[in-house]
């Protein structure tokens, strides 16, 4: 190949560099790009860190309540299934498109095929932990999804 | 200025173009990646089972599409994948099995990533698309083959030398791909002594993702600040120490051996696989060394290229290797559909630790002889300059013998 090229092609894989780390501390990682996991976000104070977490609660035509594990609502997926439920029910967008209710009514029937969800919040806890401690506690409700998930 | 603008220059594509690997050493390799490949090809079709109101595409060529392609959209990709691969395997038009490799993976990936979360695995697409610059098609292959036929044909010897510089291109957009990871951790005080990053990482993969199994709840028990605080510093430096080690293959091979050992250290405790790193790292090793034969750096095989000609019509060739690579790969691909593979993840993870072992084991052995035992020869090659040590003398190389000097030692 044309030692020119060669050159140009080390040089623009380095150059690339600062702009990729830009382009993510000010937007969000693009794809394809030349990125490795940082985990920037998860280091902890001392002892204390806290996680983010969604708590979904349906509520059944007769009333009752109950709760499910965000992981069961999925279905099989590639990735981290906590990120692709934030993906789909922190941004309102997604979260309260039609056919996104229809879809989690959808789940909610595998799930339970028996039953007739009427609706479904999904709580975003910040939740306070501590390294070498099982201990958790619920700091706050950051956020609250509701999705009517009535058939019909 | 210029004089030293061009000695600079000289000197970075004499580096470019250093490197121990071989024909041999890729087609072995190519190989290898095919088939992991073609036995792990995802089932990109899932992402049927999701609403296009849920497609969220990191930016990039995916913001132009609006939602997840159709089931029968996906199946075609690893269909066609599954048969690119065995194009691959067996080494016909790599180049062109190559690139669709590449692109074919960057797809299948980029509908996974568009739920909302981006695997980095992004070494492992890109590597078919570099290697085939590196012309690993060259051995073991039926381009191979069909290049000899070519040769014969035309009376001239087939070209039995492979460019280093896509190997070192691969090193180094790994190294940076790195420090993408490495520098955030800086920056977000991986090595300040109060924070216990790695710890926190593990707890949250546990508590909060799930990832309980394995050596994980013994790596959560453990309460050593000191030792935590090492697990911060080592992660930070093995990510730096790929772009440095870059310079040298010997020290690449030692940060990616001992990168390989820290991945599966991670999967131990976090249960996270980190494959697709592994399964890239192995284009760095000397596959034909398990060979008895040693083959001279940077030349094809001698026996393949001295392989007589087979009297075969080139048009047969082809038609055989068509009806192959399509009727395998949409084989296997069915085969897969209704059988279960071993678990290559674990065997990947595994394989490549031993490696790893294995070549960290042979560098601390031969920096113990230098050290201990007084060589009577010496290749010192990885040096910049070679150099023979005979009986004790040291003799500088140069390639006019009137002016070698030597010296005790």
């Amino acid at each position: 190949m044309n030692r020119v090229l060669v050159r140009g092609l080390f040089a623009v894989a380095v150059a690339a560099l600062p702009v990729q780390l830009v382009v993510r501390e000010v937007g969000s990682e693009p794809y394809p790009g030349l990125y490795q996991p940082s985990f920037g976000g998860t280091v902890a104070e001392g002892l204390d860190y806290q996680t983010y977490e969604p708590l979904v609660t349906v509520i059944e035509r007769d009333g009752t309540e109950r709760k499910v594990d965000y992981r069961d609502v999925l279905p099989p997926t590639p990735v981290l299934p906590l990120s692709v439920f934030r993906s789909a029910f922190e941004d309102d967008k997604r979260s309260q498109d039609p056919q996104t209710a229809r879809w989690l009514r959808s789940r909610l029937l595998v799930l339970d095929p028996g039953s007739d969800p009427q609706s479904a919040t999904i709580e975003w806890v910040r939740v306070d932990r501590q390294i070498g401690s099982t201990r958790s506690q619920v700091a706050e409700v950051a956020k609250t999804v509701v999705l009517d998930v009535r058939g019909g | 200025m210029a004089v030293a603008r061009a000695a600079l220059l000289s000197r970075f594509d004499r580096w470019v173009d250093s490197g121990p690997f071989t024909a041999r050493d890729l087609a072995i390799y190519r190989i290898l990646f095919a088939v992991l490949i073609l036995v792990r090809v995802p089932r990109f079709r899932i992402i049927d089972a999701y609403p296009d109101s849920l497609y969220h595409p990191p930016p990039g060529p995916f913001l132009l599409l609006t939602g997840f392609p159709p089931a029968g959209t996906m199946v075609g990709i690893e269909i066609a994948l599954s048969v690119v691969l065995v194009a691959l395997a067996l080494g016909y038009r790599t180049t062109m099995a190559s690139i669709a490799a590449t692109l074919l993976l960057l797809y299948g990936y980029g509908t996974f990533y568009s739920l909302g979360k981006i695997d980095h695995n992004i070494f492992l697409v890109i590597l078919p698309g570099v290697l085939l610059f590196a012309r690993w098609g060259d051995a073991l292959s039926i381009d191979s083959v069909l290049a000899r036929r070519r040769a014969a044909g035309l009376r001239r010897a087939p070209v039995t030398t492979i460019p280093q510089w896509p190997l070192r291109l691969l090193a180094v957009l790994i190294g940076l791909g790195f420090l993408t990871a490495a520098i955030p951790k800086i920056f977000y005080g991986w090595l300040d002594p109060r924070t216990q990053a790695v710890r926190g990482v593990l707890q949250k993969e546990y508590y909060v993702n799930g990832r309980t199994d394995l050596l994980a709840p013994y790596a959560l028990d453990m309460s050593s600040r000191f030792l935590w605080e090492l697990g911060d510093i080592f992660a930070v430096a093995i990510e730096v120490a790929f772009i440095v080690c870059v310079i040298r293959w010997r020290a690449f091979r030692v940060v990616i051996a001992a990168a390989a050992l820290f991945h599966l250290g991670v999967l131990l405790t976090m249960n996270i696989f980190f494959v697709s790193n592994v399964l890239v790292y192995g284009a760095f090793v000397s596959w034909s060394a398990l060979r008895p034969v040693k083959v001279p750096p940077g030349r094809a095989s001698p026996l393949g290229a001295a392989r007589p000609v087979q009297p075969v019509g080139s048009t047969w060739w082809h038609i055989a290797a068509v009806v192959t690579i399509v009727v395998g790969g949409a084989g296997i691909w069915g085969l897969r559909q209704v059988a279960s593979f071993p678990p290559t993840s674990w065997m990947i993870m595994i394989v490549g630790a031993l490696v790893s072992v294995w070549y960290l084991a042979r560098q601390v052995i031969r920096l113990l002889r230098h050290i201990v035992v007084r060589p009577r020869e010496i290749d010192v090659r990885d040096r910049g300059r070679r150099a023979v040590v005979a009986d004790g003398r040291e003799v500088e190389d140069d390639p006019t013998p009137a002016s070698t000097s030597t010296r005790q030692p």
